[in-house]
């Protein structure tokens, strides 16, 4: 072997730097961020009149929704138009399982993994397909998912399914209101810890780095379709999740769950807040559901007014209300701290 | 180990049209190959075929110690050594420098391979925690060869490195290439239009022009012969 340059001078050796091997065993963001989440919520829940607390349970569990769609749009840049198909299968599901014998948990896991399986099996169908091809088989799909709703008896066509029980966790009743609410929200909070944590590792980064390019990431050895595969997997498993949820709140399972246009709404819920952040999905979902519901819910013109604030929101701030808040955290370093670590 | 790295009868087109042909290609590790050619002359192109791009349609053979990697997707290319440092240079913008890094490493490679590599590229070791977008060029290209090492390839192929950098950056660079075949015990091809880069860290030389290798050889033999200089990489009136 030769070197024909001059290799200069050896440098002494030096211990490996943490920032990378150990960053992220100390990484407690997933730990304290959902917890501050579910507190201030459930602060606003107990302190708000009690005609909020349906608004903001449904908030909570979009939002959890909308955090799964991130993963695809925001952590790689994978894009669907059918996300709704997801949270409506799970949704289902809970309903079609229907039983007051089971601890209420096993409901949200066993929506997860049909959403799950379905969500393996369409990314397998689409694994040549990439950007608006993909996002076009995702919307058959789910448009094939919400006829055959009307189209298989067993699903109760346009009326849905009713009659869905709360039931209980480990003894621990949750038909209440109150008592669903912090079942509910400690279901999500640690759900999006977990998926925090997920989004801190090696795995979210590779996700990054193919959505950034997919050909470069390829390059490196990361195996672009299969990191693909396992973020559409785990979307479609939370969305479902979420879905159940819904099904337990309101005990009642309708077509609209898995409507092309509540995929929409999940899009707008999303850049609302803000794609490319974490938490972005789950802030703009709670704002859509507090502005269509609590703030313009009973006005004639809401859908409009509605209309209007998001279209500002895309023309101003298309990085939604977390791009905002970056903004002006430039401006204002006390905002600063709001925006340390990675983006989604 | 000895290992080598070989490309037999390669020929490669962009649909139809055709970039490269018949190219024969022999890389040991702990060497150094330099290909040189002017703008167009197939040098991109016979990197993306040996780490089979799919843009690429390709015909022949690319093989290491026999096994082929013909039919294998990309990340299987790099999975069996083969880095690849295209010549964009882009690094993943909104990771950090770390998280470049980490998400190369592959399984079984050394734990002390992150450090071996900041040796190797001092320049890196400064630039863990930031984001890539905050990188200069010369940083960036100090990044992107950083991020193949730490995979521990056998082969590195490097993709005009020194495009768009200040001579000084340049020099740096050179050295810091020029430590890696011994460093890392692997092979490195670089593919350049700089001339003097090229003949300065190169073990062999190859000229490429219009798809087709004209001229291999010593990089000695190429700097004595300004008549070849001239025909095969100058520009303008010959």
């Amino acid at each position: 072997m030769t070197t024909k340059t001059a290799p200069g001078t050896v440098l002494p050796r030096r211990p490996a730097p943490k920032a990378l091997v150990g960053r992220r065993a100390w990484d407690v963001r997933p730990l304290y961020e959902p917890a501050i989440f579910a507190v201030v919520l459930s602060i606003g829940y107990f302190v708000l009149p009690s005609s909020w607390q349906y608004t903001l349970t449904i908030g909570v569990i979009y939002s959890l929704l909308a955090t799964s769609l991130g993963i695809l749009f925001g952590w790689t840049g994978t894009y669907t138009f059918g996300h709704a198909a997801f949270f409506g299968m799970g949704a289902y599901a809970t309903a079609l399982l229907r039983t007051e014998s089971w601890n209420a948990l096993l409901f949200l896991g066993l929506s997860a993994v049909v959403a799950a399986i379905a969500a393996v099996v369409i990314g397998l169908l689409g694994g040549r397909l990439v950007k608006v091809e993909f996002a076009m088989l995702t919307m058959i799909v789910g448009q094939i998912a919400y006829l055959l709703t009307f189209k298989i008896g067993p699903l109760g066509g346009d009326n849905g399914l009713v009659g869905i029980t709360r039931g209980s966790v480990f003894g621990f009743d949750v038909t209440s209101n109150n008592s669903f609410w912090i079942y509910t929200i400690v279901v999500i909070a640690v759900v999006m810890g977990i998926l925090r944590r997920i989004n801190l590792s090696s795995f979210g980064a590779s996700l990054n780095a193919i959505r950034d390019d997919p050909v470069k990431a390829a390059s490196i050895g990361l195996p672009v379709k299969g990191l693909r595969l396992a973020a559409f997997t785990l979307s479609g498993a939370v969305a479902g999740l979420a879905g159940a949820l819904f099904a337990q709140q309101g005990g009642i399972v309708t077509p609209d769950t898995l409507s092309f246009t509540f995929s929409g709404q999940i899009i707008i819920m999303a850049l609302l807040g803000g794609m490319y952040r974490f938490w972005g999905p789950a802030i703009g979902a709670l704002i859509f559901q507090l502005l269509s519901t609590a703030v313009f819910g009973n006005s004639s013109n809401g859908t409009l007014y509605l209309g209007v604030i998001l279209l500002v929101v895309v023309l101003v701030f298309p990085k939604g209300v977390l791009g905002l808040l970056e903004r002006l955290s430039n401006r204002f370093p006390v905002l600063g701290r709001l925006r340390r670590g990675r983006k989604a | 180990m000895t290992s080598t790295l070989t490309v037999t009868g390669l020929s490669a087109s962009y649909g139809l049209a055709s970039a490269l042909k018949s190219i024969d290609l022999r890389v040991e590790k702990g060497r150094c190959v330099g290909l040189l050619g002017r703008n167009g002359a197939g040098k991109t192109t016979l990197l993306k075929s040996i780490v089979a791009d799919p843009e690429i349609t390709v015909r022949g053979d690319v093989a290491i110690d026999g096994r082929s990697l013909r039919k294998l997707a990309t990340y299987k290319v790099a999975r069996l050594g083969v880095a690849w440092v295209p010549d964009t240079r882009r690094i993943f913008t909104r990771l950090t420098v770390a998280e470049n890094l980490d998400i190369a490493r592959r399984r079984g490679v050394a734990s002390d391979q992150l450090e071996r590599v900041l040796e190797a590229v001092p320049l890196v070791r400064g630039l863990l925690k930031r984001a890539g977008y905050e990188l200069s060029g010369g940083e960036q290209q100090a990044v992107t060869i950083a991020r193949a090492l730490m995979s521990a390839p056998d082969f590195l192929l490097l993709d005009e490195p020194t495009e768009g950098l200040s001579p000084l950056i340049v020099e740096q660079l050179q050295a810091s290439i020029a430590r890696l075949p011994e460093i890392f015990d692997l092979g490195v091809v670089v593919a350049e239009q700089n001339f003097r880069f090229v003949t300065d860290l190169a073990d062999e030389v190859h000229v490429l022009e219009t798809g087709e290798m004209v001229w291999s050889g010593t990089p000695e033999l190429l700097v004595s012969d300004p008549d070849l200089v001239d025909r095969h990489l100058s520009v303008g009136e010959k």
